[in-house]
């Protein structure tokens, strides 16, 4: 068999143009196998000839989809209901899950951000995307909320670390300055276990309102002008011409809105972790499960524990999901 | 307002991920004059400019005050906010961005520069293989007629069930390891663990359902005719793809390989436990994340001026490509 040792090498490259070249390579590579796929495509069998060239087509997918999601799905299922030895636990992971201070603590935490995040940015984004309709700088305006959707979450951690800076060592931050015109604050943040969790709440209202601003933006320009002119000639109010036309009429998007940002609420990870919010009682789901997987001795019941947590944010995840999918299938079925 | 980064409207968008329909926006553009506004210029318009005022101030000053703080010296830092034009110390500096690149006297032990690389490396096959297998799998969902096509299309996207959380410890076993069952060997180990290869691996799955839920979206828009004609011209399933899908994905393609690209760049988690550390190959939301947790006096100066490297490359793909990936956001939706 022919050396495979300098694409081993390669593989591990520690210098730029080694690694970039080996990421365009291996993408090249890649590129060339798919097109010899397409040529077996046209080569298929006679016989039942659609389904074979159907088959090739998704053959990709369908293993993408066998690493990452069945066999991972199964595995962690499996392993939340087992115990160290890999005998079958029934539910005492579980139990172990809502009897534990800490893991009580990071649910409750969790429930606390999927109430408020999605619904705050939701209702910012339409507010702002109500007040910018048709003005002068409109897609200005609304660059500058949607720019936060860019900036990852540990970026986001060092900006608003920056804003709840707390006075003694270093200059108070903006807010805790503000705070102070009004006799309040400091927030003592991170450390003051009380607030953390909301302080954290409103970095996931900032990165997320910019998403709400633009997909309700863009359903309030697809009002019916006619209607909205109709309520003016009766005499109804902005305020009531937005209430009883604009929002039934905006309704499927801001479902949408809703159910998107609440799903990534309920994964947050990245913002606990990076502000070590776990150790001021602002612990959640995602972050624990991550904590308890990097603690876990290999064969020991850490590993099951944190694959317990993972089946919880799943479980909270389904309604969301089973939703998106009935009216997605409503949808085709109306098309 | 001529220069101002623009958010173009986009004039028809497919239906939102489970959305509630399909919204259809018309031509009017720049948005000027379209009802609401008008409804709200004529009786509101005091308190509607405060509230726009308001957030947008509160929505860009955060990432202002980070900017004017990464070129401030650690003295200037120490000592008052970064809106205090004239603190009295040394004021403003290029150190510390000096110091995370090129490196100050000699001394490059703590340039981000290696992890910019890295996480280069990582979104372009992390992008590429994605978009490639979803576009193959969107053809044959759409255009070929085989049983159970559609309930293979719902399987898809109703993966967005599986939080990340779920799967990405058994994809880090399987390239580690391979897949056991018993005793018995199904898949042997993939030798990809330590390489960017299982960051990839990675990525590429967990992206699938998004892609081919855009991609599926977009395609089904093309008129069948299209295809058809090229049937009775003698064409194949293969050349069909190739050469008069391909061109006319483009946009779709391009939509999604921003959305893919931003949600790579700024992952941590996927890239925290494939990478376990591994400075050679962990991405630079890593590093920053390491950085974060050690803030113990020395090095925080430099903070600000990190998390500018690290978000600036995305910030200057979004704001050139942001009409894509408003055109992307309406038609699908993010994932999370």
């Amino acid at each position: 068999m022919i050396s495979l040792d300098w694409l081993n090498t390669w593989a591990h490259s520690s210098h730029w143009y080694g690694k970039i070249g080996f990421a365009i390579a291996v993408s090249a590579v890649f590129l060339a196998v798919i097109g010899l796929l397409l040529l077996l495509v046209d080569r298929a069998p006679k016989t039942g000839r659609e389904k074979w060239q159907a088959f090739l087509f998704l053959l990709p997918a369908l293993i993408l989809t066998l690493i990452g999601f069945v066999i991972p799905i199964i595995s962690t299922a499996i392993s939340s209901f087992t115990n160290a030895n890999g005998d079958w636990a029934g539910f005492s992971n579980f139990s172990w899950a809502f009897g534990n201070v800490e893991a009580r603590k990071a649910i409750y935490n969790t429930l606390k951000w999927v109430i408020i995040a999605p619904i705050a940015a939701t209702i910012i984004g339409l507010a702002y995307a109500t007040v910018i309709d048709g003005v002068r700088g409109e897609s200005f305006a609304k660059a500058l909320v949607f720019l936060p959707t860019a900036i990852s979450f540990v970026g986001a951690a060092i900006i608003w670390g920056l804003m709840y800076q707390e006075p003694g060592l270093l200059p108070s931050g903006l807010v805790n300055v503000v705070l102070g015109w009004f006799h309040l604050g400091p927030l003592g943040f991170p450390t003051n276990s009380r607030s953390i969790t909301y302080l954290l709440i409103v970095v996931m209202i900032w990165i997320q309102a910019g998403f709400a601003t633009v997909v309700l933006s863009a359903a309030i320009k697809g009002v019916p002008t006619e209607l909205l002119e109709a309520a003016k000639i009766d005499g109804a109010s902005a305020w009531q011409a937005f209430r009883r036309i604009t929002i039934p009429q905006i309704r499927p998007s801001l479902v949408v809105v809703l159910v998107t940002i609440s799903v990534a609420t309920l994964k947050v990870f990245d913002l606990v972790q990076a502000f070590g919010a776990q150790q001021y009682g602002g612990d959640t789901l995602a972050n624990l499960m991550f904590t308890t997987f990097k603690q876990a001795e290999p064969g020991t019941i850490g590993e099951h524990r944190s694959s317990t947590l993972a089946m919880l944010i799943f479980i909270l995840v389904v309604p969301f999901v089973a939703f998106q999918v009935r009216q997605m299938i409503d949808n085709r079925r109306v098309r | 307002m001529t220069t101002e980064p623009a958010i173009d409207e986009p004039t028809s968008v497919g239906t939102a991920p489970g959305g509630g329909g399909t919204i259809t926006i018309p031509r009017t553009q720049g948005g000027r004059g379209t009802a609401v506004g008008r409804v709200r210029s004529a009786l509101t318009s005091r308190t509607a400019s405060l509230i726009a005022v308001l957030i947008g101030a509160l929505w860009s000053i955060p990432t202002i005050g980070l900017f004017i703080q990464s070129f401030r010296t650690q003295d200037s830092q120490d000592t008052k906010g970064w809106w205090n034009v004239q603190d009295g110390t040394g004021q403003y500096t290029f150190d510390n961005y000096k110091t995370l690149t090129t490196g100050i006297g000699g001394d490059n032990s703590s340039s981000l520069l290696p992890f910019i690389v890295n996480s280069l490396a990582i979104v372009i096959p992390a992008a590429v293989i994605p978009l490639t297998v979803a576009a193959l799998a969107s053809y044959a969902l759409v255009w070929i007629d085989f049983p159970g096509r559609d309930w293979i299309f719902v399987f898809i996207f109703a993966l967005q069930v599986v939080p990340l959380q779920v799967a990405v410890v058994p994809v880090l076993k399987f390239v580690v390891g391979g897949w056991h069952l018993g005793g018995l060997t199904i898949f042997p180990s993939t030798k990809l663990s330590g390489t960017l290869g299982a960051i990839w691996l990675a990525h590429a799955c967990f992206a699938l359902p998004l892609a081919v839920f855009l991609v599926h979206n977009f395609m089904s828009e093309i008129p069948r005719d299209l295809l058809e004609a090229s049937r009775i011209d003698g064409a194949s399933h293969g050349q069909i793809f190739r050469q008069v899908m391909l061109p006319l994905l483009t946009p779709a393609l391009a939509a999604f390989g921003i959305f893919q690209f931003l949600w790579v760049w700024n992952d941590l988690f996927v890239g925290l436990v494939m990478s376990g550390g591994n400075p050679d190959i962990s991405p630079i939301t890593v590093k920053i994340q390491a950085l974060i947790g050690s803030n113990s006096g020395a090095g925080t100066e430099l903070l600000p001026a990190a998390a500018f490297l690290a978000i600036i490359i995305p910030l200057v793909v979004f704001l050139s490509l942001q009409r894509f990936f408003v055109k992307g956001l309406l038609a699908g939706s993010v994932k999370g």
